[in-house]
């Protein structure tokens, strides 16, 4: 029997390619029971935060500005790192430990169009889930809010104003799991990214900005420290008193004004998603 | 005859050691390539280098060029690495989906290669409930569900029962025999002989050997087994014309290095009756041992 040649194919579109890489991702993390879970717990939480944010308010009053931007940026500076950070971490960190520790490289090297893409489409991916979890998790909450304030018989507040807070909090999730999927893949180990990205931003950058303030001329070096420089672009929901002022500086770590320390936790980002592209190029499968 | 795939000078080193040392393979349409060679010999190393999936020296292109300019690797090549690999709590469907949707090609594709590997059924496991058959089976599953022209498959018959070993030569070479191109390392000779076109073998990380079944039949003489009352009357003879005879019991004796046609002659000229005289094919076994002797003894 003379075997017949197959056609030969023309070379997908970069875009094309993107997008199948993108929609691998995403089934990855549809295609476990885990992900709608915590999908779950980030929306039941954003309609508890709605009702508290309602009856949290002065009788017959409408909750403040500010009040309205802790609860749509998930109470942030003052937890240090928000609940929804650690709700959404193990979604951007599953995708890389399957592939680096149990071997599934392979198959994601092998179905999409390159290394590149691979890395580049579950930096995207991680990043898309986590907007439209803040996005949606914003609406759950005003719904949430503004049913109860209607029940109550209290006006509902300017949720406009709570605008530019909720951008920069969305900024810092959508560069979260940017930073969560490049240390995993600089890891290796999902337990051990876990650990780094809560023990770093909560207790390591306190003790790097005591320890840099204990230098002379390097005091100032703590304020630029990521997470803290995040925290104080997060903050800055109004003007704050000059006594607030200083406790809020504290809570952040940081003194930076709001654009600036959001532009620190960009760079931030970029490096660490730079590095943990170099290594994912050097990584073999199993 | 255009090659689908053509692998040039691979290397690669595990703690100084030479794992693959300049390996070369092509693989051409409609052919189906056995690849042989002891543990260690470099195989699947040798393969994933070809597939880009470690790091080292040499190159690999597919229809002239490396894979990652086609973009999309699944369906320009199907491998089966030692089972299916993804997340443990992944049903095989919406694992198989994952894929199709990284190839590029739709859900209704997941049901049909399902379907062709006989897992209809298993599609609702986790890849973790798999045994090593059925893990196998999901593998090839994948391999094929972007229909690549060139298959890959390291040791597929592991974990797999005599009859499923049966069906993957036939769709194998059902496959080959639609114009693709396949490469099949296997320690299973046996199976591997009634299956392959072409051989190469590969001893500590080199390859030693290559030749086309044809070849391989036209090089090597056979076996040939002689019984009788006075066979032992052969032995000079036959030592004389170059082959080697052993005794293997009273009336007994295997002769290499002549046909039986030739032993038969020679039974007659001498008046040596006969009362069994068989000539066993050259195998590809016998090929295989032959070549990388030198690896086994060290092994």
């Amino acid at each position: 029997m003379t075997p017949t040649a197959l056609p030969i194919r023309e070379p997908v579109p970069v875009g094309r390619a993107v997008l199948h890489a993108v929609r691998y991702e995403w089934r990855h993390l549809a295609g476990l029971t885990s992900t709608w879970i915590l999908l779950g717990v980030c929306a039941l939480l954003s309609l508890v935060s709605g009702v508290t944010l309602a009856l949290s308010a002065a009788e017959g009053a409408a909750p403040r500005p500010d009040t309205v931007a802790v609860a749509l940026q998930w109470d942030a500076v003052a937890t240090q790192l928000p609940l929804l950070a650690f709700l959404l971490l193990p979604l951007s960190t599953g995708p890389v430990a399957t592939e680096l520790a149990r071997g599934a490289a392979r198959t994601s090297w092998l179905t999409v169009g390159s290394r590149s893409l691979s890395y580049g489409a579950k930096l995207l991916t991680g990043a898309a889930v986590a907007a439209v979890t803040v996005v949606a998790g914003a609406l759950l909450t005003l719904l949430a809010g503004t049913l109860t304030l209607t029940l109550t018989g209290a006006p509902s507040p300017d949720w406009v104003e709570a605008g530019p807070p909720f951008v920069r909090f969305l900024l810092f999730m959508v560069c979260w799991p940017v930073v969560c999927t490049a240390v995993a893949v600089l890891l290796r180990n999902r337990v051990g990214t876990a650990l780094a990205l809560t023990i770093w931003p909560l207790l390591g950058e306190r003790i790097a900005g005591m320890v840099l303030g204990q230098l002379p001329g390097l005091g100032s070096l703590g304020d630029w420290l990521p997470f803290a420089a995040a925290r104080a672009g997060l903050a800055g929901y109004s003007e704050p008193a000059d006594e607030d002022r200083e406790f809020l500086t504290a809570l952040a770590g940081s003194d930076l004004p709001v654009a600036a320390g959001m532009a620190v936790f960009v760079a931030f980002t970029l490096v660490v998603a730079l590095a943990g592209a170099y290594a994912y190029h050097r990584r073999d499968a199993m | 005859m255009a090659e689908f795939l053509v692998a040039r000078g691979l290397r690669k080193e595990f703690g100084g050691k030479r794992a693959v040392d300049g390996v070369s393979i092509s693989l051409k349409p409609g052919v189906v390539t056995g690849f042989l060679g002891a543990n260690g010999a470099g195989k699947t190393t040798a393969i994933r280098l070809m597939l880009g999936l470690v790091s080292g020296e040499g190159e690999a292109v597919f229809f002239g060029r490396p894979l990652e300019y086609w973009r999309n690797p699944s369906g320009m090549v199907g491998a089966v690495l030692g089972g299916v690999a993804g997340h443990p709590r992944h049903r095989v469907r919406r694992h198989l989906r994952m894929v199709a949707a990284g190839a590029g090609v739709p859900d209704s594709r997941v049901d049909e290669v399902l379907e062709q590997v006989g897992l209809t059924e298993a599609g609702a496991k986790r890849l973790s409930e798999l045994s090593l058959g059925l893990s196998q089976r999901v593998g090839i599953a994948q391999a094929l569900l972007a229909d690549p022209p060139v298959l890959i498959l390291d040791e597929p018959a592991n974990g797999l029962d005599p009859h499923s070993i049966r069906w993957l030569r036939d769709l194998l070479l059902a496959l080959a025999r639609e114009g693709r191109a396949v490469l099949v390392s296997s320690h299973q000779l046996a199976e591997l002989e009634q299956l392959v076109d072409r051989v190469i073998v590969l001893a500590q990380g080199k390859v030693v050997a290559e030749a086309t079944t044809a070849e391989l039949a036209a090089r090597a003489h056979g076996r040939v087994t002689v019984e009788g009352p006075h066979v032992e009357k052969l032995a000079d003879p036959l030592r004389e014309l170059g082959a080697a005879y052993e005794a293997t019991g009273p009336g007994c004796a295997v002769v290499t290095g002549a046909t039986r046609f030739q032993v038969g002659d020679m039974a007659a000229e001498h008046g040596v009756t006969l009362h069994w005289l068989h000539e066993q094919p050259p195998s590809l076994e016998d090929f295989y041992l032959s070549v990388a002797e030198e690896e086994f003894r060290i092994s």
